[in-house]
């Protein structure tokens, strides 16, 4: 019974889920909307409290047990609470203040300032990341140890010689071709790829939704 | 067996087909894990993964007759923004050094970090992906990846259950029909020389 | 010997090594920028010449859906997506479906309605909030929004980002859902971009394009290629390449500003960034030869 409920929510929700995005009938549309709505909006909601409660044991224990590096959870922990704390009550930025005062002077510390100047500059540092491990892994990946290898360097020689100005000093017709090596062999490649995803991705939900793979209800499908 | 395993269930949420592939690997994943004693770090990026990802990890270590090894530790919640995700996980790397690195889901812009900085500690690198666009980082980066529809055909032939291993021959056969159809309908558009072929 | 350790060196070389080359050729062309002028690829100028010739009544959307991590690579394409609207005035609505999007779509909006109320003269020259434009904010979860614009903005909106009711804007007696909608451009670094084209597109036929990041820009060629999106901007470098479109554009209409364009800006640090990068690629095969003879 623990199995059987869930496999015929499943069952009921992705056959409906299915009918609503073909049959245009009222009925069918006002029932799909409940459940995009409301049922999803209510089901998200409640998944951010279980993140967060996740987050804030998973924490906790570590400080309990004293952990390896556990004085980064108080770190963690601290950081959640205020900006918490700023976020509901502190008010939006200085044109929308809330029930906190988020102002000493000319310093102010709403949720606005959280995100300009913490979370943007710490997020676009990680992405940056990207272009040292591109580079270093191009330089360790980039041989021409046989043919494929080969090919693969040339393409991307090429793809990179055409985003940059010198391509066009070389051949004015350089840019073009790295543009058509993205859109037609990449292209193709990719096609070929994706129908094989497609398919798995078609299979595996009907499997879900007719219950016979269970995998995710966990006990490896048993 | 000092040595954790990580397993990284991809960045997407439950409605993604390649998160639910990714947890049926990871059962099996925590199934081997629970057989050795082998420590499991299992980072989420979704509360709805999280809640999934606990129970599958559950079940797989009491199917695996060692229910007193699992703790509420092993799957646990991070963040949901992408690139805050991978510096924890990151730092997970780098500071426990896992022996293992299962990177198996949805993936985007943060594959490349999540497998460089794995192969930087040395850990042998398991990945899979259907996101097109990060297969090369993870090829370059990683020991073993599955490509695209790999992903689905492993979690279907892990389990080794018949009825969904007899769905990969059905993908295949589909796949073969789809070849048929677009082989004839391109020499019949290049013999009446159609007005498709004029992007090319 | 010598000359055989240096190769075998290089063919190990730590990585520290490689970032800091890199860093320092990032950095310099910051601090010292050379001039490079962007030449629009085809993908760029269809999305420009599709924006610049849609019929006035139509509406352009924009959504904003990336993070702040790709603020750097991405923020350039909304801005000069805004001051070709409001430069061809076209009404515009801006929404997101990323809640991290939301503080990136406002300071957009602020910076250009900024620029061009500076520069009116009139009323008619000058955007207005509720008239000419509307941020409709962002709502959970995406499905909700994808197919709910299709029947009724309002509905899926009913409180904008400011917190007015939507129905109460005149904007909103024009823009009622995807017919509408000339275009939406959805910009985004992660996989949203397929969705909109799964749920708007296939449900109600609403045109679209997207600017991504570089990295993801293999991903989305098949939906240019097939019509799906009406051209794209792959990167800093297409955005840069439609800044370039816009500041014709502008100079045309009689717009002769000095703006800030940041894409452009970067474009020098970004060649500098690939020579070095194929410089690496060069040496590393150089070595790797080398030390293959020697062996044999």
């Amino acid at each position: 019974m623990q199995r059987r409920i869930p496999l015929i929510i499943v069952l009921l929700t992705g056959i409906f889920g299915a009918v609503a995005f073909f049959v245009p009938y009222p009925a069918i549309r006002n029932a799909d909307e409940i459940m995009r709505n409301d049922v999803q909006r209510i089901i998200t909601a409640f998944s951010l409290v279980l993140g967060v409660g996740s987050i804030v044991q998973h924490h906790l224990l570590k400080i309990r047990r004293k952990a390896q590096f556990w004085p980064y959870s108080y770190i963690t922990i601290v950081a959640l609470v205020i900006t918490a704390i700023i976020g509901v009550f502190g008010g939006i930025d200085v044109t929308r203040p809330g029930v906190l005062p988020t102002r000493v002077g000319n310093f102010s510390f709403h949720i606005q300032t959280i995100y300009s100047n913490m979370m943007v500059p710490l997020a676009a540092t990680m992405f940056s990341l990207l272009a040292f491990f591109m580079s270093s892994a191009a330089y360790r990946a980039f041989r021409a140890r046989n043919l494929e290898a080969t090919l693969l360097l040339l393409a991307a020689f090429i793809l990179m010689l055409g985003a940059v100005p010198l391509g066009r000093f070389i051949h004015h017709r350089l840019p073009a071709f790295a543009e058509w090596i993205l859109a037609v062999p990449n292209t193709a490649s990719k096609r070929g790829i994706l129908f094989g995803v497609e398919l798995g991705i078609f299979a595996t939900s009907l499997k879900i939704i007719l219950g016979i793979e269970r995998g995710w209800l966990g006990g490896g499908g048993k | 067996m000092g040595r954790a395993t990580l397993y990284v269930p991809g960045l997407s949420s439950m409605a993604d087909v390649a998160t639910i592939a990714s947890l049926n690997i990871l059962g099996e994943v925590a199934k081997k894990t629970a057989q050795f004693g082998t420590p499991l770090i299992v980072p989420t990026s979704d509360p709805i993964v999280y809640t999934v990802a606990r129970e599958v990890v559950k079940e797989s270590y009491t199917a695996a007759g060692r229910p007193d090894a699992f703790h509420q530790d092993i799957v646990f919640f991070v963040t949901d923004q992408q690139f805050a995700f991978a510096a924890a996980v990151d730092g997970i790397m780098t500071r426990e050094k896992p022996a293992t690195n299962f990177l198996i889901g949805m993936f985007w812009a943060e594959s490349l970090i999540l497998a460089e900085t794995g192969a930087a500690t040395g850990a042998i690198q398991i990945a899979g992906t259907d996101a097109i666009a990060q297969l090369p980082f993870f090829i370059t980066a990683c020991d073993y990846t599955l490509i695209g529809e790999e992903l689905y055909a492993a979690s279907a032939y892990i389990s080794r259950e018949p009825v969904l291993l007899g769905a990969i021959k059905a993908q295949d056969y589909a796949k073969a029909l789809i070849t048929i159809i677009i082989v004839a309908f391109s020499l019949i558009a290049l013999g009446l020389n159609l007005p498709v072929l004029k992007w090319l | 010997m010598e000359k055989e350790n240096i190769l075998i060196r290089l063919q190990r070389i730590d990585r520290r090594w490689i970032y800091l080359v890199l860093w320092l050729v990032v950095m310099i062309p910051l601090i010292f920028p050379f001039k490079i002028q962007p030449q629009p690829t085809p993908s760029v100028e269809k999305l420009f010449n599709y924006i610049d010739t849609m019929p006035e009544n139509k509406a352009l959307a924009i959504s904003v859906d990336f993070t702040p991590d790709t603020r750097a690579e991405l923020q350039p394409m909304v801005v000069a997506l805004l001051r070709h609207a409001f430069a061809t005035q076209h009404r515009v609505g801006i929404l997101t479906v990323q809640v991290y999007g939301l503080g990136l779509a406002e300071e957009a909006i602020r910076q250009v309605t900024a620029e061009f109320n500076a520069n009116a003269n009139t009323r008619a020259d000058s955007v207005i909030y509720g008239e000419d434009y509307v941020f409709w904010g962002w709502t959970t979860p995406v499905l909700t929004v994808m197919l709910g614009m299709g029947e009724r903005i309002t509905n899926v909106f009913p409180i904008d980002y400011y917190g007015n009711r939507t129905e109460t804007l005149p904007i909103m007696q024009h823009i009622k859902n995807y017919d509408d909608i000339g275009i939406l451009v959805t910009i985004a670094a992660s996989a949203i971009p397929r969705s909109w084209i799964n749920y708007a597109q296939t449900q109600f036929g609403v045109n679209l394009s997207c600017g991504i990041t570089a990295v993801s820009a293999a991903d989305f060629y098949p939906y240019v290629n097939s019509g799906q999106f009406i051209g794209m901007l792959a990167g800093m470098k297409g955005a840069a390449e439609y800044e370039q479109l816009v500041r014709e554009r502008m100079v045309k209409n009689g717009m002769e500003w000095v703006l800030r364009n940041r894409g452009t800006e970067a474009m020098s640090s970004q060649t500098a960034a690939h020579l070095a990068i194929m410089a690496f690629i060069v040496i590393g095969n150089i070595a790797f030869f080398a030390t293959r003879r020697k062996r044999k």
